[in-house]
């Protein structure tokens, strides 16, 4: 996102706000991180943001980027389910942050389970040009063995329904792209392929959530051993062989970005600084959210919108911890050999009960595996310039 | 070279010399490969093996005029425009002119 002066690292500003306007959620999917996980605060936050703290929320993210001499920040609607909201609120909300923010140009988008897609709910987000994601974990079969209905039932056929949806021709300028959670027990590419279906402009895989003290599903504690690397090197050589590129994957375009020398525009990856800020339905400013997995009140800052600023935010130790670089790894981490790609991994994935987030990511044998997978294949095909 | 200089890449490096570079097919000046591959790589430890692809590499590959349409030679690459290859190649030079890019993005939306 362009605008502003040129970075520090230590004082970048926040770009991007992730609104939590609905804080339960359609679906028990049972990995969650918000409702299955350590941190159960979601259950004394209010349902629905209120109006005054939508106005609270957009005053405050167009102080910030008055501030800084940002002319664009990005707003990313999330929950819980954000389209159990309503056509309606979500129509006042769009308009409110818009107007609110102007001059500061605004890019809006939705990160759902697609459950809910409905042609009066498009109609709604193609008006005030919010860009929908969707939460899709692969086939049938795949998808319904976790992104579950409290009662049991799958919720495929819904979100397969909402997906076509979004991809016919009056909606699919709209579509940002698919978020799916790697499941070793299914097939890789045939999972990749699954989800090409859709014709997802973008997509990406993220590793469950899981740390040193509570490990992931399938990650054994022998580092010799990746199967996370090696299920999602099996994606790569299909994406990166086709012919014509088939979707943005954005793990792999990440961490090919870094090796020939750019910065990461995704947390989980490389030494770019975090500039995203999370507001709850309640109107509480919190860290990443998905901290939540490690202990209870992990993301919690103890700043309001009511009192506090954007830049209050930044001087949080956590915030300045994450802004450091190199020197806000852990020592094995400094010396490493990838480091510059890998950057830790994504922040939860570090935490062990005792000593906190110091430590590298609980995937380190996989991510160090699959740099090297990407980086041999670049050397190989660039070598041929030469 | 300061740290951040080493952590940030060419952007910050004493050598601004990519800010002459032209996006959009014509071949302009290019820092050169020592210079760049210095930069990223830093104090790193000898004895530790580094990624050999840096931006140097990218500029030889941009030195191909990657970014004109057809100009590259796609035979010798053996991969298309909008392959996944050239099209990193591609913006990594686009980065490279437009320092201030590198913050990142909430993982949990894509």
């Amino acid at each position: 996102m362009k605008g502003g002066a040129p970075l520090s690292r230590a004082h970048t500003p926040i770009r991007q706000f992730v609104l939590k306007v609905h804080s339960r959620c359609n679906l028990a999917c049972d990995y969650c991180y918000v409702y299955r996980m350590a941190d159960q605060g979601w259950r004394v936050r209010p349902l629905l943001m209120s109006g005054h703290t939508v106005r609270l929320a957009a005053d405050r993210i167009r102080e910030h980027a008055v501030r800084h001499g940002l002319s664009q920040v990005a707003i990313v609607l999330h929950g819980g389910e954000p389209l159990l909201a309503g056509a309606g609120y979500l129509d006042r909300l769009a308009a409110t942050l818009r107007q609110l923010l102007a001059p500061v140009s605004v890019t809006l988008s939705v990160q759902s389970n697609g459950v809910l897609l409905d042609a009066a709910l498009l109609d709604v987000l193609a008006e005030h040009g919010v860009r929908v994601a969707v939460s899709l974990d692969g086939d049938q079969p795949a998808h319904d063995q976790h992104r579950r209905h409290a009662d049991g039932r799958g919720s495929y056929a819904e979100v397969e329904r909402g997906l076509l949806l979004l991809g016919t021709a009056r909606y699919r300028h709209l579509f940002g792209g698919l978020l799916a959670t790697v499941d070793l027990a299914a097939d890789p590419v045939a999972t990749y392929r699954s989800l090409l279906r859709f014709g997802p402009p973008r997509l990406d895989f993220l590793l469950p959530l899981g740390n040193w003290t509570s490990p992931p599903p399938g990650r054994p504690a022998d580092p010799a051993s990746t199967p996370y690397a090696d299920w999602l090197a099996a994606i790569f050589d299909q994406w990166y062989s086709a012919e014509h590129r088939e979707t943005d994957l954005r793990m792999f375009t990440e961490i090919m970005h870094l090796l020939l020398g750019g910065e990461s525009q995704l947390e989980s990856l490389g030494l770019a600084p975090r500039a995203i800020a999370v507001i709850e339905t309640d109107g509480t400013l919190e860290h990443l959210d998905a901290l939540k997995s490690a202990f209870p009140g992990a993301a919690t800052t103890g700043l309001r919108l009511a009192d506090s600023s954007m830049d209050d935010l930044l001087a949080q130790p956590l915030s300045v911890e994450w802004r450091a670089g190199l020197a806000g790894l852990a020592p094995t981490c400094q010396t490493c050999a990838v480091r510059n790609t890998c950057g830790g991994g994504f922040y939860p994935h570090r935490y062990r009960a005792g000593n906190g987030f110091r430590n590298p990511s609980v995937y380190c044998p996989d991510l160090f595996a699959l740099i090297h997978h990407i980086r041999a294949r670049l050397v190989q095909d660039i070598g041929r310039l030469g | 070279m300061s740290e951040r200089a080493q952590l940030e890449g060419v952007s910050t490096s004493a050598d601004q010399s990519y800010r002459r570079m032209t996006v959009g097919g014509t071949r302009g000046r290019l820092p050169s490969r020592a210079a760049l591959e210095d930069d990223r790589m830093g104090d790193h430890d000898p004895e530790i093996p580094h990624p050999a692809v840096t931006v140097g590499d990218a500029a030889r590959a941009i030195d191909c005029d990657i970014l004109e349409v057809g100009a590259i030679d796609l035979d010798r690459l053996a991969v298309a425009r909008d392959s996944a290859l050239v099209l990193a190649l591609r913006r990594v030079l686009v980065a490279a002119e437009n320092p201030g890019e590198g913050v990142s993005t909430f993982q949990q939306s894509i």
